[in-house]
């Protein structure tokens, strides 16, 4: 077999250019899977992921993540390694790839191999290239850590499931939340073979569940689940397709996680929107927590959001914008509430929740019981009683509740100061007292003379 | 006799060994247990009313009480308890205390920490779980260099005693590699041969002839290569260095390649 040659280009210059490459691609987790070692072969994985270190804009560094080539015979407009722009070209052997999670691995820099690709003369070359790197890895340099390869789209289905076999998680891209803005951004790729191959590890990894409970060495495929990402404000989508989308990846493929990347622009071309602001980096924040409340509240994205609705609020978080619009079902009594009731009240998470319904079996839970649990009573005074009381004299009021939960530490305004935009005159108002009495000032005020 | 509300204290060595005497010398007393509490050594000090009496290491009694818990409580539990017993806080000897003291009377459901609105185990309950994070931490930013003749070792400056845990870890993941890891605030060595049992060392010898030893001439450009990944993966546009830090607090950075080298 031969490479596409890359001249004398050394394996650091290689590495800058492929993992500058690989950046955008955000899915860099090692969950999932819980494997222990074998006491020979290097490797093991655990459950949770391990994080082994974070970079300059705070996202962690978990997984060799680097590209097998940058380049591409696509011309997706919002790629840095479409075929049209002039950018260095690198492409990896499988050794040099081998070597290097090898040899990052055994000092503890790394928990496993990221393995994507630009499509190098066709799917199937590309994909037959990412599965003999998986595979001199895993059989003739026995890894036996976490690695997560991206199938390409329209590569034959037999590669995948090959490669799928030698993964722990696989991944397609969907690139875009919706066909419309795929037509328009990535005119060579189209949904169908997205979507195909993404039904094809699902279906594997469902088949293979089965072989594993009747035979146990049954080879495990894609253990790790799949996931997929989608970049965020490079189309026009609202954030409620984005969720419904995500859903309906959730229910009808099975989905481990859906990534969602905002926008970065990195080309210049007439059909990517102008980002003045940078990078939609709120957005894609407010995409995150509703994702999670999708996985783990038992939330529904049409609970959060709706045609009428279509944008995350700013200022609150997808939990607390859903509380305030359904005021009736507060406020809530932690002593008696079901645990999907806690987990509806803003500032309760999951772990919260179930150290909540743990420590009410032996005590009476009071507010700074909850504080030691881990409550987030700023948010959550509103919206719970314990014992029948609420922490402080609140009103269930959306304006009110809004507006405290919105402001600074110092502007809050309790019930006592009548939470309205006006406040009663008062003489001695030392919130307009800007400046401090000079000594003069004191020694007329004894004197008598002010 | 005892003189009714008194308070006894039971002050043992710091270590697992230590703690766990002390808890069967507390039942063995038979006072009653609201009036005894447990204590390690260094934060004893005297308060009036109160009777102290120190604690003698005792393998047999320790192994005991570990017995009972592991029957009691089930390999996972038992591990969580160990983990309060690796932590650098005060009162933890109280909290592990409080803690066998409900698991021996109660059923558990989920975990040993159920109860935790009683301040001496909600205390035994943070213990353990900044000892845990630790851990958990450590598992990702401890880093080896390969000294030369190919054995790794690692250094670290962790603040509960939680060397033992990676060095379980790590004795998991790569077996078929000699490596060290030193806790440098302990003194503590884990020292693993390829292919066997690790064990645990204290003392300044090795320490003496690891700091002569040489990094091996790919070590360096293995480093080197980790540093340019790292650069290059940030993304500028999303640059948050709060972020950063907040992921990844300074105190571990001292011993990380990738910060050690360039600073960032």
């Amino acid at each position: 077999m031969e490479y596409l040659s890359t001249g004398e280009m050394s394996v650091m210059e290689k590495l800058e250019i492929l993992s500058d490459a690989a950046k955008y691609d955000v899915a860099c987790t090692s969950s999932g899977v819980e494997r222990k070692g074998n006491g020979k072969d290097m490797g093991n994985c655990v459950k949770c992921g391990i994080c082994h270190s974070f970079a300059s804009d705070g996202r962690c560094i978990s997984l060799l993540k680097i590209l097998m080539s940058n380049e591409c015979i696509y011309d997706c407009k919002y790629c840095l390694n479409r075929r049209s722009n002039d950018t260095k070209r690198a492409t990896f052997t499988p050794e040099e790839i081998c070597d290097l999670t090898m040899q990052f691995y055994r000092r503890n820099y790394i928990e496993g191999l990221f393995l994507s690709s630009g499509v190098i003369g066709n799917p199937d070359y590309t994909m037959e290239l990412l599965y003999r790197t998986l595979f001199l890895l895993r059989r003739q340099y026995r890894f036996n850590g976490y690695i997560h390869v991206k199938a390409i789209p329209g590569a034959d289905p037999r590669l995948i499931q090959m490669t799928g076999f030698l993964a722990d998680r696989m991944s397609v891209n969907l690139e875009l939340p919706t066909a419309d803005g795929l037509r328009a951004l990535a005119p060579n790729k189209h949904r169908n073979t997205i979507l195909k191959p993404m039904r094809q590890i699902q279906n594997g990894i469902a088949a293979n569940k089965n072989e594993l409970a009747l035979y146990h060495n049954a080879p495990s495929f894609v253990s790790g689940g799949q996931s997929t990402q989608m970049i965020i404000g490079a189309t026009p989508e609202s954030d409620y397709q984005i969720m419904n989308v995500a859903e309906s990846l959730y229910q009808k493929f099975d989905l481990k996680r859906v990534f969602y990347s905002a926008f970065v622009k990195v080309n210049e071309d007439k059909d990517l929107p102008a980002i003045p602001g940078g990078p939609p980096l709120l957005r894609e924040h407010r995409l995150y927590q509703a994702d999670w409340l999708l996985r783990f509240y038992g939330f529904k994205a049409s609970e959060l959001l709706s045609e009428d609705r279509p944008f995350f609020n700013v200022l609150l978080d997808p939990k607390e914008d859903w509380a305030i619009r359904h005021l009736e079902q507060f406020p809530v009594e932690i002593n008696r509430a079901g645990y999907d009731v806690l987990l509806r009240v803003p500032g309760i998470g999951v772990k919260s929740a179930q150290r909540i319904v743990q420590a009410r079996r032996s005590a009476k839970l009071d507010f700074p019981a909850l504080k030691k649990i881990g409550v987030v009573l700023k948010r959550a005074l509103y919206f719970i009683t314990c014992n029948g009381k609420m922490m402080y004299p609140t009103k269930l009021e959306e304006d009110y509740i809004v507006r405290n939960l919105t402001a600074d530490a110092q502007e809050k305004q309790y019930f006592s100061q009548d939470g309205m935009t006006y406040r009663q005159l008062s003489l001695f108002d030392d919130r307009t007292l800007f400046q401090k009495p000079t000594g003069t000032d004191s020694v007329k005020s004894i004197l008598g003379q002010i | 006799m005892q003189d009714e509300g008194y308070q006894t204290v039971f002050v043992c060595e710091d270590s697992m060994e230590g703690i766990l005497t002390g808890i069967y010398t507390a039942y063995e007393s038979r006072l009653p247990l609201k009036n005894v509490e447990l204590m390690v050594k260094t934060e004893a000090s005297p308060r009036l009313f109160t009777r102290y009496t120190d604690v003698i290491n005792d393998p047999v009694k320790a192994q005991k009480v570990s017995r009972t818990l592991k029957e009691r409580l089930g390999e996972e539990h038992y591990y969580d308890f160990c983990m309060i017993l690796t932590s650098y806080q005060e009162r933890k000897a109280q909290g592990a205390f409080a803690v066998v003291q409900w698991v021996l009377q109660n059923r558990i459901y989920k975990s040993i920490f159920e109860h935790m609105t009683d301040d001496d185990i909600g205390h035994a309950f943070r213990c353990y779980r900044h000892a845990n994070f630790e851990m958990m931490h450590l598992r990702g930013f401890l880093r080896f260099a390969e000294l030369e003749g190919g054995v790794l070792y690692a250094e670290a400056e962790p603040k509960n005693n939680i060397i033992v845990y990676l060095a379980e870890h790590f004795a998991d993941r790569l077996p078929m590699e000699h490596f060290i890891i030193c806790d440098k605030g302990r003194d503590l060595y884990a020292v693993h041969p390829a292919g066997k049992e690790w064990i645990l060392l204290k003392g300044s010898s090795e320490e003496e002839k690891i700091s002569e030893a040489k990094l091996s001439d790919a070590e360096i450009y293995y480093q080197e290569l980790f540093c340019r990944f790292c650069e290059s993966l940030s993304i500028k546009e999303r640059r948050n260095l709060n972020l950063q830090r907040n992921m990844l607090p300074i105190r571990f950075r001292p011993y990380m390649t990738e910060f050690k080298h360039h600073g960032k």
